[in-house]
């Protein structure tokens, strides 16, 4: 089943030329005549789908499109042209501990998250234990997250994010976090939840994470599709263009 | 001194409202969540507080010798009505916020010229009768007669007063909805 499919998706940012973010100053440039409104290209003509049970990796270099192409699949922003359409929940992680307030402990923080991504509360409640033994912060549940390391949000949020199983899972470096132990658990994670149906879309700059995991692979650059295919033939392609 | 507590709950409800979709930028670019939950959920935080000041002025009316209207459980209504004009201007002023960083200061200016224009620390009837048309016409004004005869039958409130406030806060609230939807596309990108 096509749980995501992108038809000639683009996006641009649309940015006024001028070195101030001041209304005041706006309006004298404006009486001026002097503003310019430029059009930045971040994709242009996106097209892939994903199926259930399959990963999909994304790679490109710095300010290709990669993270601006998963802020549209979670709707986060908008298609500008082109059809998106999602079929099933996702769980977002664009940025580990995004949506953790500081002030709020452990398990305020996973319960506020979960609703965020619209989980039932009342089942995230009894999974509670569950997810702050995942993470590795049993004993930090009352806690508030200020007092956490980086590490112990980030097992804490994607042990929130995936207790549950997700239609789309969407991935952005988030595997390449945290140590050597945290790393292996989240690829376990995701490969139990691919077994049953969840489908991914990985951004990694890590080689060994995209060939492990990926089916296929999508290499941005500068907005636009460079090249689109199984995993080993565009990884050796993305690579030889690096070393060159 | 109800005037005041009413005043402030508008003018920082709206600061604040419109401020938050700011301070959740974190959470609105990397996660799908409706923007304007944000700006309603503080507006109704700050009836909140507007609730708690409540009870102080319950106590100086009635060391004052004031006595407590049986009207109060009507103030509901009044504060539904002013829940949706403080998240209706706060979703229009957020975009602006968004874009322009000066627009906060601005604003205070701008509450605090419509502060000035609201009868709350002069009689309406002192004005010329040029200025009095222009009170008259500020919402502020009928909610406060409004929300005065609700707490202690202290000024009175006409039929036209609850339409007009009724109408204010709806008009407000799909106003600020309405820019708010025709704006975030473009405004979103700005938040990072």
């Amino acid at each position: 089943m096509k749980l995501i499919e992108l038809n000639n998706i683009s996006f641009d940012y649309r940015v006024i030329r001028t070195t101030s973010t001041s209304l005041k100053e706006l309006f004298r440039d404006l009486l001026r005549g002097s503003v310019k409104i430029t059009r930045l290209k971040a994709l242009e003509n996106i097209s892939f789908s994903l199926e259930s049970g399959k990963v999909l990796g994304v790679v490109g270099g710095n300010g290709a499109g990669k993270s601006t192409l998963l802020k549209i699949i979670a709707g986060v922003l908008p298609a500008q042209d082109g059809e998106v359409t999602v079929k099933g929940n996702i769980a977002p992680m664009i940025e580990l501990g995004a949506g953790f307030h500081p002030e709020l402990t452990a398990a305020e923080n996973t319960i506020f998250f979960s609703a965020l991504i619209g989980r039932d509360i009342k089942v995230v409640r009894n999974e509670l234990n569950a997810i702050a033994e995942w993470a590795g912060v049993s004993d930090h549940l009352d806690f508030p997250i200020r007092s956490f390391s980086s590490g112990m949000v980030a097992r804490l949020a994607f042990s929130a994010a995936t207790q549950e199983r997700a239609d789309i899972l969407l991935v952005d470096e988030v595997l390449s976090v945290g140590d050597e132990k945290f790393r292996a658990a989240t690829r376990t994670r995701i490969k139990e939840q691919l077994a049953l149906g969840t489908g991914v879309i990985l951004v990694s700059h890590e080689p060994s994470i995209i060939t492990e995991l990926c089916d296929q692979v999508l290499w941005l650059e500068k907005g636009k599709i460079k090249l689109f295919g199984e995993t080993q033939m565009v990884m050796n392609a993305y690579h030889n263009s690096q070393m060159s | 001194m109800a005037g005041t507590l009413l005043n402030a709950f508008v003018t920082t409800g709206i600061t604040m409202s419109a401020n938050s979709i700011l301070e959740n930028s974190a959470i609105l670019t990397k996660i799908y969540v409706k923007p304007q939950i944000f700006t309603l959920a503080t507006a109704i935080a700050g009836l909140v507080n507007f609730a708690v000041g409540l009870i102080p002025l319950s106590l100086v009316c009635l060391i004052a010798g004031q006595s407590i209207s049986p009207r109060v459980p009507l103030m509901i209504l009044v504060a539904f009505f002013l829940v949706l004009l403080v998240a209706g201007a706060g979703l229009a002023m957020s975009v602006l916020f968004i874009r322009f960083s000066d627009s906060q200061s601005i604003s205070v200016i701008l509450l605090n010229m419509l502060t000035y224009v609201t009868p709350l620390f002069y009689p309406i009837t002192d004005l010329s009768p040029t200025m009095q048309r222009v009170v008259s016409l500020n919402p502020l004004t009928s909610f406060l007669d409004c929300f005065r005869w609700c707490f202690s039958g202290n000024a009175s409130a006409t039929l036209n007063d609850w339409i007009y406030i009724g109408v204010s806060g709806i008009v407000v609230f799909i106003f600020g909805n309405v820019v708010f939807a025709k704006s975030w596309n473009k405004v979103v990108v700005m938040l990072g």
